[in-house]
């Protein structure tokens, strides 16, 4: 697990030299609000009636790269705390995914600057580095183990 | 001043016409006349004298279409008949007329669908402008939204990452006392730039 570090702010005049790579962030910013809604979810549910994959999963998040076990409760609450944290962003993020759902006009500075937030706030619950989840699968690997059930 | 444009020839030669066609139809019933009133311009058949007591011989015979009262009949009838042939040349200016006027009404309805056309091409430009207008006005603010978290996010990572090392050392104190209780994390902590209304499921 990497440390989170300073993030680099993208610069959102700058357009995408492709079109390819403007579809890649598409799926970056579906797979990662996917992520996001699942753990904000989870968080809503009583730990006691978390899977044993949720609780893994939400288990291997912060603190818990200190190698201290923490209990499902705390992180349960540690999850809200997030949400309520990223409220803001988590808001524009869906906002952004709901427009490209409706194939609604989404400009290439609303996509570079939201899939870039998007990460950095999945990398910061998760515990990981925004980079791990430049590729999304990973991304799409949290949602479904949040999905996870009994 | 303007320059009138010259009248057509049929116009300038129907004052003409009309005095030419009056003069052959006097001159023919003068000549009817003359040749009726007169021993002047007789059309004469030669007639085999009969013989027997009279010595006069009389030859009769129908009256032609242009004996001369059947003529001033004719002529009379002709006469009469000008505004009948007025009102010939009548239905044909008329007909025209009706022609022209079904020309302008055929005319007017293309304007008009036209104008309906140019109408709904305007109602469609417009609305398309308008919704680019919409999607161009919630680009930009979202965009400047977009700006505005990035730019608060470095702080919001760092309390993040504060909390959670706090959180760490809170569990490990926990675990070795056997205390779950939380108050830090029983009340969760706001940020200046927090929104109030801000609820946990941004879905």
């Amino acid at each position: 697990m990497t440390l989170m570090s300073t993030p680099t702010p993208p610069d959102l005049s700058k357009p995408y030299r492709s079109e390819a790579e403007r579809e890649e962030d598409i799926e970056r910013l579906i797979a990662c609000w996917r992520a996001l809604e699942s753990l904000i979810k989870l968080s809503e549910l009583p730990p006691d009636e978390w899977s044993q994959a949720q609780s893994e999963l939400v288990g291997a998040f912060p603190p818990a790269s200190q190698g201290v076990p923490v209990p499902p409760a705390v992180q349960a609450e540690r999850l809200r705390r997030c949400a309520s944290l990223f409220g803001a962003e988590l808001r524009l993020i869906n906002r952004t995914r709901d427009r490209l759902v409706r194939q609604e006009i989404v400009t290439d500075a609303e996509l570079v600057g939201n899939t870039w937030l998007a990460r950095q706030v999945l990398a910061a619950i998760t515990g990981r580095d925004a980079s791990y989840y430049s590729n999304y699968d990973r991304a799409e690997s949290v949602a479904a183990r949040a999905h996870q059930y009994q | 001043m303007s320059t009138a444009d010259p009248p057509p020839k049929a116009d300038r030669l129907k004052v003409p016409r009309r005095i030419a066609a009056g003069g052959f139809m006097l001159a023919w019933i003068a000549v009817a006349w003359i040749s009726y009133q007169t021993p002047y311009l007789h059309a004469c058949t030669e007639q085999i004298a009969q013989v027997g007591n009279s010595a006069q011989v009389r030859s009769c015979g129908p009256l032609s279409l242009l004996d001369p009262p059947l003529l001033v009949l004719l002529v009379a009838g002709g006469l009469l008949m000008v505004p009948d042939l007025s009102a010939i040349e009548i239905p044909g200016i008329l007909r025209l007329e009706r022609e022209v006027q079904d020309q302008r009404k055929s005319q007017e309805e293309l304007v008009r669908t036209v104008q309906n056309l140019s109408l709904k091409l305007d109602v469609s430009a417009s609305s398309q402008v308008q919704v680019i207008f919409q999607a161009a006005e919630q680009a930009a603010k979202s965009v400047v939204q977009s700006q505005k978290s990035i730019d608060e996010l470095p702080d919001k990572l760092a309390l993040l990452k504060e909390s959670d090392a706090s959180l760490g050392q809170e569990v490990s104190h926990d675990k070795t006392s056997s205390e779950h209780a939380d108050p830090a994390l029983q009340a969760p902590t706001r940020t200046k730039n927090d929104d109030p209304d801000v609820d946990t499921d941004p879905s």
